[in-house]
């Protein structure tokens, strides 16, 4: 069954969110750090009146080393994607935001990399498109919030 | 001789400070209330110079006992402590007749300086 | 203070003002020195444009003295524009000395980030002397300090009923006096010692008016180190003295001023003409009371029906522990609680409901002001309006009302201003001769929807378009009409980029889509139909969560504990902390509680100090110290909810953010428990 998702670039790779998750694209400008929170939250960006976890997607997935292989990255193509899910909304921070996708999600899965478990969890499928390879986030993986991030005193 | 003065303040070590700080000035304290009808009691009975209340008391506020203790005697002279986050308190006190207030914690210089001006007036 | 970002973040920011304040003066000195030769409108204008976004942009970056600085500059050119002031000698130079000033402040903020060390007490005295030219012709005592900040504010314009209680003043042989009064720096409780000189000043005279005003409770404590009150009072400075000889009081200035509209005669509506225009800095019209409010009757009715039904479900609950007591199955006890945490919940959010009401009123509180508003600019123009008031029995949260007025004044302005024809044109262009604007509120769903809409010329997105192209708006040129339309929402954008009318002020609409936007949390959009009209339609939630508390910092960050979470402010002695069964304590009054320092709780350890600030939280009959970096000022802030990915430690029940941009969290005090022991 085809659905429609947002495509960006993180790294080398490529990855997706559904359309209808997408609120607004806007650049990362802003962001107001924050020191409590874990090391893949860059911080919050007020958006409408609302305080918004911005996440670094690649700090989440584990695939900061592949992006410092590609020095030559464009920085100013960084764009925060703001997606919900559910009642929750977070800023993803990505390299570059391309084109929407039709994919069909029942296609096969042979494009996850199978030697990055890390990334594994966060990803819940792929698709073949155009010659490459789309991953497709799996947003409630992603922000997941943890409770193993460990605080002396809290109770 | 030294002014009497009323304390009170459900904490006991506050009114040990203010004591401490009181008698070596040379006033007199008349009497030590922990509560807001102790206070008002006390102060029928003893009829102080001056009132020293804390705003946050069991058993009656400062606020309430402060209006009280005006109807017993419309000159009372009576200053309101405080803490931090109680100015709204500290408005109505001073809508109800309060001459002065302090903030705690405060520092000696504060509390001397308020009760001159206050027996003075 | 400055906007509390950290890092590259807040250099970027630093950056971006400085190249765009730097264009800013530099334009600024060339325009003044082009008025040296020939002063035309368009001239005026543009300079005043500039100092205002000046203003705007140091005040958002916090950079408080250059604010002042052109604050005291637009003044003047204010003043200049509305042709109250001339343009001579004096004022010309004034200004270019302001506009120099200004380059060297931004030189120094580009090499330091700061603006430390830059005094502009000067410049800003003088420039308020050119502006309140008609005031003050008395010496007035105290610090010069004190002299040039009151009246760089300028004279307040008096509504009607202030004006005759001066004129009735004045029969009794009174004068009209400002009465400036400073509070020591280092008393926490500022507005409550002006609170206090001015309960001794209504005992003794007549208080016509405070700024800031005394009514309910300042967000900003600071506001309130020096207040002007106005007075009527008979000769003689005696009364005056003895009610401001209050403690904590630094300094107390007397100034005899004389009576507004004297040498025109005693006209009220000429004086209160000067409402619309004249000093920005004038006081907002009567904010909405806050320490005491009117509440319908009917809503403390349903109030009081549901404290009877808690008062029946608290003899219920006394039951059921009987019950127990006496040896109820286990079974039929738990059945019974189910049912009644049932009815707890549904009854607590009905009050919740209830209270939320208590604080709704009808809008109509800032309509009110409108038809005067508009008969003002209809006449200064030379522009017959009509206005046509909608659904002013649209209730909405109070706390809106002090944050909604000034906006939608502005759009009114706007409308007025720029949006309507003159009559003339509208005649030619076949429309009826008075202009109509028509303000309506109603309410959809959880929402307030506010229109405004006028009948005038309507926008003009073509030249919104090419504004928006030359500002180096991305993609300008293929924008959508909507699209375009939001452009006029962005800071750089003022009305007269917006309609094809070139006179008159302009100012933009980013401030309306600030204040709501983000202070309001609602949106707010524009339609309009070239040559027909503009629309402005604001959405708004109905509620919003507002919470007394007290700002506390801790290692950089602001943090907030509500003030029904708290129970004092202490300082700590480390001596009195010790160790038992592993955790960290210390006495207070007559226990042995808790200790939890900010840091601590964040996963770090406690600062060695010898003594330490901290509050005593409460949670229900448990009690903790938690220490601190300092203990700062009590406000109240409107709490949003934060997600878990900034809070994965469950500490937080909210964030909120200042006006200054500051992240504020919001303590949640659950860990405090009296079973910590």
């Amino acid at each position: 069954m085809k659905a429609r998702y947002l495509s960006f670039i993180l790294g080398t790779g490529r990855y997706c969110v559904p359309v209808e998750q997408v609120m607004q694209i806007v650049r990362p400008d802003g962001i107001l750090r924050v020191p409590t929170a874990p090391r893949f939250v860059t911080g919050v960006i007020r958006l409408r009146g609302d305080v918004i976890p911005v996440v670094d997607l690649k700090e989440r997935l584990g695939i900061t080393r592949e992006a410092m292989e590609n020095p030559g990255r464009n920085a100013s193509r960084a764009r925060i994607i703001v997606i919900t899910a559910g009642s929750r909304s977070c800023g993803l921070s990505v390299d570059e935001v391309r084109e929407i996708v039709d994919i069909d999600e029942s296609l096969d899965s042979d494009g996850i990399p199978e030697d990055e478990p890390a990334r594994r969890q966060f990803v819940r499928g792929a698709a073949r498109k155009d010659g490459g390879a789309f991953l497709i986030l799996d947003l409630q993986r992603v922000l997941a919030a943890g409770r193993d991030l460990a605080g002396a005193g809290a109770v | 001789m030294g002014a009497k003065i009323l304390i009170a303040d459900d904490l006991s070590f506050m009114r040990m400070i203010q004591r401490e700080i009181l008698t070596e000035r040379g006033y007199t304290i008349v009497g030590e209330a922990t509560d807001g009808l102790d206070a008002v009691n006390k102060f029928q009975a003893l009829n102080p110079d001056l009132v020293l209340l804390d705003i946050t008391m069991p058993n009656m506020n400062g606020l309430e006992a402060m209006r009280k203790i005006f109807t017993i005697n419309p000159k009372a002279r009576v200053i309101m402590c405080s803490a931090l986050g109680q100015q709204s308190l500290i408005v109505e006190a001073i809508r109800a007749g309060v001459k002065d207030f302090i903030v705690k914690p405060f520092k000696p210089e504060r509390i001397l300086s308020a009760i001159d001006k206050a027996l003075q007036a | 203070m400055p906007v509390m970002v950290n890092g590259p973040d807040e250099a970027r920011l630093r950056r971006a003002f400085l190249e765009e304040a730097e264009e800013i003066v530099q334009r600024l000195s060339e325009s003044l020195a082009h008025m040296e030769e020939s002063a035309d409108r368009e001239l005026v204008n543009e300079v005043f444009r500039l100092t205002h976004s000046l203003k705007s942009e140091s005040a958002l970056m916090g950079y408080q003295s250059l604010s002042r600085l052109a604050h005291a500059m637009e003044d003047v050119l204010g003043k200049v524009r509305s042709g109250s002031l001339s343009l001579g000698r004096e004022a010309l130079d004034l200004l270019t000395a302001g506009a120099d000033r200004s380059a060297v402040m931004m030189a120094d903020i580009s090499r330091t980030g700061t603006e430390d060390g830059a005094d502009v007490e000067d410049l800003v005295g003088s420039l308020a002397v050119l502006v309140g030219k008609e005031s003050a012709p008395g010496a007035p005592a105290g610090p010069a300090a004190a002299r040039t900040l009151a009246s760089a504010r300028g004279e307040p314009a008096f509504d009607a009923v202030e004006l005759r209680r001066i004129e009735e003043a004045r029969d009794r042989g009174e004068s009209l006096v400002r009465l400036t009064v400073r509070v020591l720096p280092d008393e926490p409780m500022k507005f409550a010692r002006a609170f206090l000189v001015f309960s001794n000043l209504e005992q003794v005279v007549n208080v016509i008016r405070a700024v800031p005003p005394m009514d309910g409770l300042p967000t900003r404590d600071e506001e309130y180190a020096e207040t002007v009150f106005y007075l009527t009072a008979p000769p003689g400075d005696e009364l005056l003295e003895g009610a401001s000889r209050v403690d904590q009081i630094e300094s107390t200035a007397v100034e005899r001023i004389g009576f507004p509209g004297a040498a025109a005669g005693v006209d009220a509506s000429v004086a209160a003409e000067g409402a619309g225009e004249g000093a920005p800095t004038e006081p907002q019209a009567r904010p909405a009371e806050k320490s005491s409010i009117r509440v319908d009757t009917r809503k403390l009715d349903e109030l009081w029906s549901f404290v009877a039904e808690l008062v029946i479900h608290k003899a219920h609950i006394s039951r059921l522990c009987d019950g127990v007591a006496r040896g109820m199955e286990a079974a039929m006890i738990h059945e019974e609680l189910l049912e009644s945490a049932d009815s707890l919940e549904k009854l607590s959010s009905g009050m919740q409901q209830a209270m939320r009401d208590t604080r709704m009123i009808p809008i109509s509180i800032i309509f009110s002001k409108f038809p005067r508003l508009v008969r003002d600019l209809s006449r200064k123009l030379g522009k017959p309006v009509e206005l046509a008031l909608e659904g002013e029995d649209t209730e909405i949260d109070r706390s809106l009302v002090e944050s909604l007025s000034d906006p939608l004044t502005h759009i009114i302005r706007n409308s007025v201003d720029h949006g309507l024809e003159f009559p003339e044109e509208r005649v030619r262009l076949g429309k009826p001769e008075k202009g109509r604007i028509t303000v309506s509120a109603r309410r959809q769903g959880g929402t307030i929807v506010i229109e405004l809409a006028d009948d005038g010329r309507g926008l003009d997105t073509e030249r919104i378009r090419r504004k928006g192209m030359d500002m180096g708006v991305p993609n300008a040129s293929a924008m959508t009409e909507a699209q375009v339309r939001e452009l006029v929402f962005l800071p750089g954008f003022s009305t007269k980029d917006v309609v094809t009318d070139v006179s008159g002020r302009g100012v933009g609409m980013d401030v309306v889509a600030t204040r709501v936007r983000t202070d309001l949390r609602g949106d707010v959009e524009l339609a309009s139909e070239p040559g027909r009209g503009t629309r402005v339609i604001l959405r708004l939630p109905l509620t919003l969560t507002i919470v007394n508390s007290l700002l506390l910092a801790d290692q950089g960050q602001l943090y907030a504990v509500p003030l029904s979470d708290l129970d004092s402010t202490a300082k700590l002695p480390a001596a009195d902390i010790s160790l038992e069964d592993g955790a960290e304590v210390a006495p207070w009054m007559g226990e042995v509680i808790r200790v939890h320092s900010m840091s601590g709780l964040l996963g770090g350890d406690r600062p060695s100090r010898d003594e330490y600030f901290a509050v005593v939280l409460r949670h229900g009959d448990g009690r903790a110290f938690l220490i601190v970096d300092e203990l700062m000022e009590e406000r109240e802030i409107v709490i949003k909810p934060v997600d878990d990915l900034v809070n994965p430690l469950r500490l937080f029940s909210g964030v909120s953010i200042l006006e200054d941009g500051r992240l504020v969290f919001i303590l949640d005090t659950s860990f405090v428990r009296r079973d910590n022991f």
